[in-house]
């Protein structure tokens, strides 16, 4: 008889040690499948992560990747902590971008870039805020589940992409469903040529990040968010106000989704506004991964966001030399994805397995749980 | 070995992180006996059973069951073995029938449920015991006796030949306590064996044959209960004879601090469950609170705090020289007021589990100027006063950066209490803050409400703890059906008076 044996560890496996083990885990399941497809896996980790990083000129793709998951991440963060489910990363995302070609096409095309990059990323900021702030009202107000409505948005602002791209913002010189490029003081200024990572986004990022670190961890504020995400029954015992905390918690989170969107538009090459999966191009939902993995600390999500972008230049390198098709990316993501889940249970019961005849001859050693 | 024994643990040790929750423990169950293991909080009591149940893995020691050493490796390794628990909150599912419940898990019942089978045996078990209950009702529209009579009916139902009763008298009422006292009797009349886990000396004495004494992880003696007194258990539960005297003085000044007038309040199920209560608490007085869980009081104590919507009725609370109605405000102005919290549900609404000792002293303080600037938080200001705090309330923990789940019972009560304190209250509204705390916790607890009171804070206290109300309190207010049943003054009430307005609701 097989007997499998489940228990509750005493102490749960610290979160990093989890993360470390999947992160490796996964890319060994990933390895595993492209050899199943006659890839040799040891060019395959030459290709995708070695010579791409160790040659320098991965990186900028990297960072190109990087730098919007790590926008959104610390967003999602923040609503994560404050016990909200925000999947709606990807279209707070396009609301930044769609403000952002506003402010580069129609609102002040001819000011310079001292204050049209500012600008945009304000009001960028503001967008992604107010379109995570409807689900923020709805949650804290009616009590509407924010996953659907979050979701639900997502949609709604593909929509209003793709109608802007292919209605009255449409380029008239190429009739592509995407605007027209926008004017050189919009664009934001690069590293170098060869290495072509957007300055402001870089800072921003990066500040960012410093930021919400100090806001969740020494401030009020940030106080009053883990406190209602961790237990909303004794915050509200003591005072604090669920309803300005979601609705506070799911602006920010979409401001900062808001700031990857106007990076996704005036960052690109060339910058315009495009269609929406080009646009946001699933970092909303891979920022997800980024904040998870980083146990939802926004120091740890500089890391993880690096990490996701590597798997991005991993994924397309594969594609490029061993004609794969355009899931290799995926394939890295996904099974990392599927490990991190199977790792949360497995951080919190140890599984063994016995083989045995009866019940009276059960192991005659004892051991701990 | 000898043929009477129903179970025999032998050397048990159980560490826990720091801990020795079972220190070479050696317990005998005899055939047809119910055996009282007795011990405050946290002497091991419920870990020895829980291995005994399979629920944990003990480190080293033997287990024999009818004579045969076994290693008991699960719950269902246990239950083949006709051992069972009937646990301190039943672990049943709400939204289905007791006939279902009692089906789920069965072994061999293949696809269909033998429920017109189950249904007979639950006659018979009726008859036999009589536990009566409606097969048909769903589990959330039972009372918390109720559903521990479903758990034992499970029990039995499944052949159970050794039951083990974690505390079970908690949430029942005087008589309901009696009845559960007759069925383990006769049960254990029947050749079978019951343990009945206790911190009351007086329900040990009571109900059992033998009784063991367990403290701080070891076994200290088993004697039979004809020769026990209560002086010896005491010595053995505690290492000394502990007073437990309260001396309480009479200070109520006649000023009003809290008015409550015909409040009618509704719970979850968008029940009235609070139906026209109107009381007043004065300054320098306890009220304590009595009745059956259930009956109301968390849906009067949520409304008073500001958790819960009022239906209907006013509140009001002292502002200094006049009435304030708060019926409407939220809990942090109620806070302002100067009203209190310790709640019956210290993980759930008294500490944010996950957040460290310090964070949770600062519950209610973070927006207080001492403590924070516009943006920033102040922590080494914080942490000064809260190192303060620990100190002063001797909450025992590592550090302040500790989280609050890895606490003690006794500890987050000294933690909620401390923070509280802290507020300098005009008034407490105490909802069983006693309820499954070690004997010292629950003194020094007590110790505390009075002298607050008599500098002149009014205590709302509800407990179902009679004793520690008529220890307590000043005046004692029932609670029956969501309606007071009548306020007597201390010296005018009784046990028995208030038990039976407790249960009927009338009495004359």
């Amino acid at each position: 008889m097989i007997r499998f044996i489940i228990r509750r560890r005493e102490h749960p496996i610290p979160y990093s040690h989890a993360s470390l083990i999947s992160i490796f885990v996964s890319i060994l399941i990933s390895l595993a499948i492209l050899t199943m497809f006659g890839i040799n896996p040891v060019i395959a980790v030459w290709e995708a992560f070695i010579y791409p990083l160790i040659s320098g000129y991965g990186w900028s793709g990297v960072l190109r990747n990087a730098l919007p998951l790590l926008l959104c991440g610390i967003g999602l963060i923040i609503a994560f902590r404050a016990g909200v489910w925000n999947i709606g990363a990807e279209g707070q995302m396009l609301l930044g971008a769609i403000v952002a070609t506003w402010v580069a096409l129609y609102f002040m095309p001819d000011k310079p870039s001292i204050i049209v990059i500012p600008l945009m990323f304000v009001l960028g900021f503001i967008a992604g805020g107010v379109w995570g702030l409807i689900a923020g009202i709805l949650k804290s107000k009616w009590n509407v589940n924010e996953v659907l409505t979050t979701m639900m948005l997502n949609y709604v602002a593909y929509q209003l992409v793709y109608y802007l791209v292919m209605g009255p913002w449409q380029d008239p010189v190429t009739n592509y469903p995407v605007t027209k490029p926008f004017p050189p003081n919009a664009c934001l200024p690069k590293i170098s040529k060869t290495f072509p990572v957007p300055i402001p986004t870089l800072i921003i990022a990066i500040i960012s990040a410093l930021f919400v670190y100090v806001l969740l961890f020494h401030s009020k504020l940030g106080y009053e968010i883990r406190a209602i995400g961790s237990n909303p029954d004794a915050a509200k015992a003591y005072g604090i106000s669920y309803e300005k905390i979601v609705m506070i918690a799911m602006f920010l989170s979409g401001g900062f989704a808001g700031l990857a969107g106007v990076n996704a538009v005036a960052g690109a090459i060339p910058a315009q506004l495009r269609r929406p999966e080009q646009v946001s191009r699933g970092y909303g939902f891979i920022a997800i991964l980024v904040a998870w993995l980083a146990g939802l600390h926004p120091i740890a999500a500089i890391l993880t966001s690096i990490l996701m972008g590597i798997f991005f230049i991993a994924g397309s390198s594969i594609e490029i030399i061993f004609h794969t098709g355009v899931e290799t990316t995926n394939l890295f993501i996904g099974s990392l994805l599927l490990v991190l889940s199977v790792a949360e249970t497995l951080r919190h019961y140890s599984i063994r397995v016995k083989f045995t005849s009866s019940l009276f001859k059960i192991g005659k050693k004892s051991s701990g749980g | 070995m000898s043929q009477n024994l129903a179970v025999k643990m032998v050397n048990i040790t159980k560490r826990f992180p720091g801990v020795v929750a079972n220190d070479k423990v050696n317990f005998e169950l005899k055939i047809g006996e119910v055996h009282a293991l007795l011990g405050e909080n946290g002497a091991g009591k419920t870990t020895l059973v829980n291995i005994l149940c399979g629920l944990y893995e003990k480190d080293s020691g033997e287990i024999y069951v009818w004579g045969k050493k076994v290693e008991i490796r699960s719950p269902k390794d246990a239950i083949r073995l006709g051992i069972f628990m009937v646990p301190q909150t039943p672990k049943l599912a709400s939204s289905l029938s007791v006939i279902e419940n009692i089906v789920i898990g069965l072994k061999n019942s293949g696809i269909i449920m033998p429920i017109r089978k189950i249904r007979k045996k639950v006659v018979e078990i009726r008859k036999k015991y009589n536990i009566i209950i409606n097969p048909d009702a769903k589990i959330y529209q039972l009372s918390a006796a109720e559903q521990k009579r479903v758990e034992i009916i499970k029990a039995l139902i499944r052949g159970a030949k050794i039951l083990i009763f974690d505390e079970p008298t908690a949430t029942l009422s005087p008589p309901e306590k009696q009845k559960l006292f007759r069925f383990m009797r006769q049960f254990a009349d029947e050749g079978n064996s019951v343990i009945f886990i206790t911190h009351k000396i007086s329900e040990a004495l009571e109900v059992s044959d033998r009784i063991t004494v367990m403290r701080k992880g070891k076994v200290i003696g088993t004697v039979l209960t004809k020769d026990a007194t209560p002086s010896l258990l005491t010595r053995w539960m505690f290492g000394t004879n502990l007073n437990l005297e309260i001396n309480s003085s009479k200070v109520n000044s006649g000023k009003i601090l809290l008015k409550v007038v015909d409040l009618w309040v509704k719970n979850d199920a968008k029940e009235i469950v609070v139906k026209g209560i109107s009381f007043d608490l004065f300054s320098g007085e306890i009220l304590g609170v009595a009745g059956v869980a259930g009956n109301g009081q968390k849906e009067l104590v949520e409304a008073l705090v500001g958790l819960r919507p009022v239906a209907r009725g006013k509140i009001f609370v002292d502002s200094g020289n006049n009435l304030v109605e708060i019926t409407r405000f939220p809990p942090k102005i109620r806070i302002k007021y100067g009203i209190s919290f310790i709640p019956d549900d210290r993980i759930r609404y008294g500490i944010v589990p996950d957040m460290s000792i310090m964070e949770n002293l600062l519950l209610g303080f973070h927006d207080k100027k001492e403590f924070t600037g516009a943006f920033l938080l102040k922590w080494a200001e914080i942490k000064k006063w809260a190192e303060k705090l620990v100190k002063k309330y001797r909450i025992i923990a590592p550090n302040l950066n500790t989280p609050a789940k890895y606490l003690s019972g006794g500890n987050i009560q000294r933690l909620i209490l401390a923070r509280e304190m802290a507020r300098n209250p005009k008034i407490i509204i105490a909802a069983y803050p006693t309820l499954g705390l070690d004997a010292f916790s629950t003194q020094y607890i007590r110790n505390t409400l009075v002298k607050l009171k008599e500098k002149g804070v009014g205590i709302l206290l509800i407990s179902e703890d009679l004793d520690e109300l008529f220890e307590l309190s000043d005046r004692i207010m029932v609670m029956s059906d969501g309606r007071i049943k009548g306020i007597l003054p201390k010296e005018k009430a009784s046990i028995e008076i208030v038990g039976k307005l407790m249960t009927k609701g009338d009495v004359k």
